[in-house]
């Protein structure tokens, strides 16, 4: 739970933002998001809220490392919390 | 080895003396003296335990001599108690008394420290309009109730956040029991909106505001005591705009600057006045403007003064700041109505005055508005006693046999609580003429006296039957209800004052007053006590005709004053300095001479009135007040030559008759004495005719202490050339805190009410 | 096992600095902790700490959410449920035992529970239903902001919150006050810093002169914010640093702190193995009392308690392992009486507990004598 994942923001509804993580479409609330987020931009994401919108300028390093950690076996601790982020909605 | 013996003391305090860091620094200077014990808020102030041998105990008494700046200490009790074997010095929770005579502070304007805050990048309080602490901050205009704690003020429904909770419970940091404490994670915050309501969403209001006062606009901006009016202090057309909407007379604009060096740019700002200019108080302090500066002509027209105010607060700081120039900030009201101090009241009062608004969550729960501060006679003297200054009270030297509520008079309106041996002076209220003012002194009396815990048994109004404030006394329940004479008030204040008890010779010069004889009075002289007095010499009286319409139509008063010196053959060239057409003239000067008794009013003011209509050829007044400040500010100092008068004895008293005067004044004009000369000489003649009867009144009943007040004595030039006119080492006492006009009227009412009531 | 360094050439070199950054503080043994379940996670995973000098000790300290939620807290949510309430928490709070039980059992005993990856989720089923539902708040300040944003936009009228949520600088300042602890530094968590900022240890670091680092989660990025943190220690320099401003900036996320500050209030509570924490647990503020289910309900926990604890239970030394004094190694149920499947601690149950981390990346790791990967 220390953990937020980011993902890309495909749609918004208000305060309800259609984030994309690698395939996987989840609601997100944007209630907390530290600056204003707008579609294609990339938000990091704790228990189904946006915590932070992502700098464009580090998106790249960020997916890499995180697709990193999903490539590991499924039994893994870390991949199954990042999954787990994911699976929040 | 021998150790020295130890004693024990109790110290209480009373006075101002929470929520300004007193406890904290009563710790502090605790350690350094070398005492153990512990100090506590309690019921009537503070209350300290402290141990230690004699020397450590004499040293810390003597520090205690000298306290915050934010803290007024009234009283200093001191008993010996029993030894007590204490380990360090503590801070103690507060006891919790029934009897809960506590002021609550004044709002102190924003210090240094927290100033510095606001301008540093790196401070988590950068550019956050809500900063304060223990010595800075707002006070009084946030209680809702006492004792003076967080949860009883408007901050109650912020919690903190820890960080601000973490200062809150730190004995050594500035923000220890600040009850105020915010930071922008937990606090109050500003919100930007265009009249009518819409918000507007920015990212740096105050830089919004700023902007928009540099592009003209006119901006309502939501401070500590109420919402101001601000605009560009260099534009003539944005203070003509303000002016406009604000349907304001001609009274001057009050201006704010960044800080001393702007003041010093537009103004001559001398000691006293920079004292006043960055006391915590913050007043608007008069001072005389430099010519052809960059202030537009319409912020103070045809007016030799200038008010100017310094921030008082972080939002001011920031906001002068950006705008990069002076500020008018002048009190949000359509004309004489009060101040505004809520968002919604402001939004709907103000929706065609203002093009913005700068609003804040903060709550107002008592209006103050600001405080001004002339100087006269060298020294400043608060001519409006308002935000910085209330609730604080004054020590009288007698304290009152039973809790005394004072009503006040009807212009300029402040109501005075005597209980004990303090006097506390209410926020200025205004005119009650206005109903909204009249709904508002009727609130603020009741607050006062739940803050104070005083229950008043009398009530004190003035002599005259039609003042709202009489109407409001008459029907309040208290059983002791006493009518107290305008100047008989006047002269009780200033002693009052000056801890003057027995009898003095009192001077009380004003615009008008009711008289015992039913009569208008404004020129008195007086051999006066608490209880009573005895009239010494009066003015002569000039009819007013057409009645209260003469205030604001001078020439009138003018015509009955030439009328009056030329037993009717007015010199035809006087006439062509009344601005109005002959035939008016005629028609007034018939009505002079018919059978009909206009009201006769013996103001000195009416007569600064008629000479300054007369001879500056000002037919109208736009306020009350204003061609006698002009006849004021006409005058060369330079000139010490004086016009004749006579000194007339009537049945009851002295009459003191300025017709000679006038002759001699038309004579110097038609030879073309220039207007400033004349206006001196006026001066000199009416300080002369005072000393003369000063000086008959010694010779009759000895020496008394001599005290003036009354509106007319916020004319330095006038308290000058009276204190120099009186017998020579015999000085002349004025106001200082407490204002000369009927802003400090009620403080009088209370004195004399107590005395009569105990006759 | 350990698994390979993304960038092997970078992680030698790290591994080099950290043993001559080590060395120069010259003393016996080096302690630093870190208060962040993917921090250990990261840490074993990746088999870090056989890459650490033999001075140096890097423990975990309380920073699993689930496990320093302590036994009353558990009670009350399962007593709720007893008393008809449906509940709803984040998933590994309902294996985690209480005294009598953990809120899975009350499920097998016929109470409703939902497991939910998110409050806002909790809230769309209370919405779909009129009976009580409370959602049983566990996690820290990052958690628990979320909390808070839902109860600002507004729950349905069945709704309520039982916090048990926590704040972690406190629990820093206990653990630096401990008579005989040797944390000489903190790590600390790079997500959690992105909502509080890093200035939030600001106050925290002049008070002890303790240095803190914030780091990423990353082992790469772990590394190298502990071998800026031996290097602050061996100067003895107090400060903040932060070595994560991908993601961390000075102030935080103003926004999110200031709900979560409208919301919840610090109060003095008690950290499963460090009884009482003053200021670490988080309340409702009495604004919002009336979606405070303890204020809502009667919770009546009292029976629970008169259960007696199992021998099992008696045994679990979870407490100890929270403040960092003890090992899973030191446990005697590690691995044998208690383990994933059937958890006698919390420490077990979840995935960012101790225990759990050591017993998923293999036995009991004594890694200090292996061999470091290259």
């Amino acid at each position: 739970m220390c953990l937020g994942v980011p993902g890309l923001v495909v749609e918004i509804d208000e305060l309800t933002a259609t984030v994309d993580f690698w395939g996987v479409r989840r609601r997100v609330r944007l209630d907390l998001a530290d600056e204003p987020v707008a579609v294609g931009d990339y938000v990091l994401n704790h228990v189904g809220f946006a915590i932070r919108r992502i700098p464009p300028a580090d998106v790249e390093t960020t997916l890499a490392l995180y697709e990193q950690l999903l490539k590991e076996a499924n039994a893994d601790l870390m991949a199954a919390d990042v999954r787990g982020e994911i699976d929040a909605s | 080895m021998t150790t020295a013996a130890r004693a024990g003391r109790r110290i209480r305090i009373s006075g101002t003396v929470q929520g300004v860091g007193f406890r904290p620094w009563v710790y502090r200077v605790a350690i350094d003296a070398g005492v153990t014990g512990r100090v506590r808020n309690d019921a009537r102030g503070v209350t300290i335990e402290a141990f230690g041998d004699d020397d450590a105990l004499a040293r810390f008494v003597r520090a205690l001599e000298t306290p915050p700046p934010a803290a007024a200490i009234e009283h200093v009790d001191l008993a010996p108690i029993d030894v007590e074997e204490t380990d360090g010095f503590h801070i103690v929770r507060s006891a919790p008394g029934v009897d809960r005579l506590v002021s609550i502070p004044p709002d102190l304007a924003v210090c240094d420290e927290c100033v510095a805050e606001i301008f540093d990048p790196a401070n988590r309080r950068y550019r956050y309009a809500f900063t304060n602490c223990t010595h800075c901050g707002p006070r009084f205009t946030i209680a809702a109730d006492i004792p003076y704690d967080r949860a009883t003020t408007t901050m109650a429904r912020f919690g903190m956040c820890p960080a601000c909770l973490r200062e809150y419970g730190d004995v050594h940091d500035r923000r220890f029991h600040a009850q105020p404490n915010a930071c922008p994670i937990c606090g109050p915050r500003l919100t930007l909106s265009a009249a009518g309501g819409v918000r507007m969403p920015v990212d740096d209001v105050v830089r919004a505001a700023a902007e928009a006062i540099r592009d003209g606009l006119v901006v309502a901006i939501k401070g500590v005591g109420g919402f101001h009016l601000a605009c560009d202090a260099t534009s003539e057309t944005a203070v003509r705009r303000l002016r406009e909407r604000k349907r304001r007379d001609e009274k001057p604009l009050a201006v704010m600057v960044a800080n001393l060096d702007a003041a010093s740019q537009l103004a001559a700002v001398d000691d006293e006045a920079r004292r006043w200019l960055t006391s915590p108080e913050r007043p608007i302090v008069l001072v005389a403007r430099t010519p052809r500066g960059p202030i537009a002509e319409s912020v103070a027209p045809r007016n030799r003064m200038l008010g100017l105010m310094l921030p008082y607060s972080p939002l001011h700081h920031l906001l002068l700041a950006d705008a990069g120039r002076p500020v008018v900030m002048t009190s949000a009201n359509l004309s004489d109505e009060p101040i505004a101090v809520d968002n919604d009241e402001a939004l709907e009062r103000l929706r065609d005055v203002a093009d913005l608004f700068v609003l804040h969550d903060r709550d107002i729960a008592s209006r103050a508005d600001d405080s001004v501060v002339a100087i006269v006679a060298g020294r400043g003297t608060v001519v409006r006693r308002s935000r910085g200054f209330v609730p604080r009270g004054v020590q009288v030297r007698r304290a009152f046999a039973r809790p005394v509520l004072a009503c006040g008079a009807l212009l300029k309106n402040t109501f005075c609580l005597g209980a004990g041996a303090t006097a506390w002076l209410g926020p200025h209220i205004g005119d009650l003429d206005h109903l909204s003012a009249y709904d508002a002194y009727v609130a603020a009396i009741a607050r006062m006296e739940r803050f104070l815990c005083v229950r008043p048994e009398i009530v004190a109004y003035d002599l005259h039957p039609d003042y709202s404030s009489t109407l409001y006394a008459k029907q309040r329940p208290e059983a002791v209800k006493i009518a107290v004479q305008h100047h008989h008030a006047h002269v009780a204040a200033v002693m009052a004052e000056h801890g003057i008890g027995g009898p003095a010779i009192g001077i009380a010069y004003d615009g008008a007053g009711y008289g015992t004889d039913g009569t208008i009075w404004g020129g008195e002289l007086m051999i006066a006590t608490p209880l009573s007095f005895r009239r010494l010499a009066t003015f002569r009286p000039l009819p007013l005709l057409g009645g209260d319409i003469a205030v604001h139509a001078p020439w009138r008063i003018a015509l009955a004053l030439v009328d009056d010196a030329f037993d009717g053959a007015v010199p035809d060239m006087v006439g062509s300095l009344f601005g109005v057409r002959p035939d008016d003239v005629d028609v007034m000067q018939r009505l002079l001479h018919r059978n009909v008794h206009w009201p006769l009013a013996r103001g000195v003011g009416r007569y600064f009135d008629a000479f300054g209509s007369l001879f500056l050829r000002e037919p109208k007044a736009s306020f009350e007040g204003q061609i006698a400040l002009a006849w004021n500010q006409a005058a060369d100092p330079r000139v010490t030559y004086r016009y004749g008068f006579t000194l007339d004895p009537r049945s009851d008293c002295i009459e003191i008759d300025l017709r000679t005067a006038v002759r001699e004044a038309v004579a110097d004009y038609t030879e073309g004495v220039s207007v400033a000369a004349i206006a001196a000489a006026f001066h000199n003649t009416i300080a002369e005719a005072t000393g003369a009867v000063v000086r008959r009144a010694i010779a009759d009943v000895g020496s008394l202490p001599i005290v003036a007040s009354g509106g007319c004595f916020q004319n330095g030039l006038l308290a000058e050339r009276v204190a120099s006119a009186l017998p020579a080492g015999r000085s002349l006492l004025l106001h200082r805190v407490i204002p000369p006009g009927d802003g400090g009227i009620a403080l009088g009412q209370a004195i004399v009410a107590d005395a009569i009531a105990r006759a | 096992m350990p698994l390979e360094f993304r960038d092997p050439a970078r992680a030698a070199a790290l591994r080099d600095a950290l043993a001559r950054a080590t060395a120069r503080v010259g003393r016996e043994r080096v302690s630093l902790m870190h208060v962040c379940g993917s921090h250990e996670q990261a840490i074993a995973k990746f088999g870090l700490r056989a890459a650490f000098p033999p001075a140096l000790d890097v423990i975990m300290g309380p920073g699993c959410p689930v496990c320093v939620t302590d036994q009353p807290e558990i009670d009350e949510a399962v007593a709720l449920a007893a008393q008809g309430v449906r509940i709803a928490t984040y998933g590994d709070m309902v294996r985690v035992p209480g005294t009598a039980g953990s809120l899975a059992d009350a499920q097998a005993r016929g109470a409703r529970i939902d497991v939910v990856y998110s409050v806002a989720q909790a809230v769309e089923i209370a919405r779909a239903t009129t009976e009580p539902f409370v959602f049983f708040a566990t996690g820290f300040e990052t958690t628990a902001v979320a909390t808070a944003a839902v109860l600002i936009g507004g729950v349905p009228p069945n709704f309520s919150v039982l916090s048990a949520h926590k704040y972690i600088p406190p629990v820093m300042e206990i653990v630096a006050e401990m008579p005989g602890t040797r944390v000489e530094g903190f790590l600390a968590a790079g997500h959690a810093a992105t909502i509080t900022g890093s200035a939030t240890f600001e106050p925290f670091v002049e008070r002890h002169a303790l240095p803190v680092v914030v780091a990423g989660f990353e082992p790469l990025d772990i590394l190298a914010a502990l071998v800026k943190l031996v290097e602050l220690v061996g100067r003895g320099e107090a400060a903040v640093v932060n070595m994560f401003p991908r993601c961390v900036t000075r102030e935080g996320n103003v926004n999110a702190q200031r709900q979560l500050w409208t919301v919840f209030e610090p109060i003095g509570g008690r950290w499963r193995g460090i009884a009482h924490v003053p200021n670490g647990n988080l309340r409702l503020r009495d604004a919002w009392a009336a979606v405070d289910a303890r204020r809502r309900f009667t919770i009546d926990a009292a029976s629970l308690w008169r259960q007696a604890p199992s021998s099992l239970v008696r045994q679990c030394i979870c407490g100890h392992i929270m403040a960092g004094i003890a090992s899973p190694a030191d446990c005697a149920l590690f691995g044998a009486a208690c383990v994933p499947d059937s958890p006698v601690g919390a420490c077990m149950v979840s995935s960012e507990g101790t225990c759990r981390i050591w017993h998923e990346y293999g036995g009991v790791p004594d890694l200090r004598g292996a061999a470091c990967p290259s």
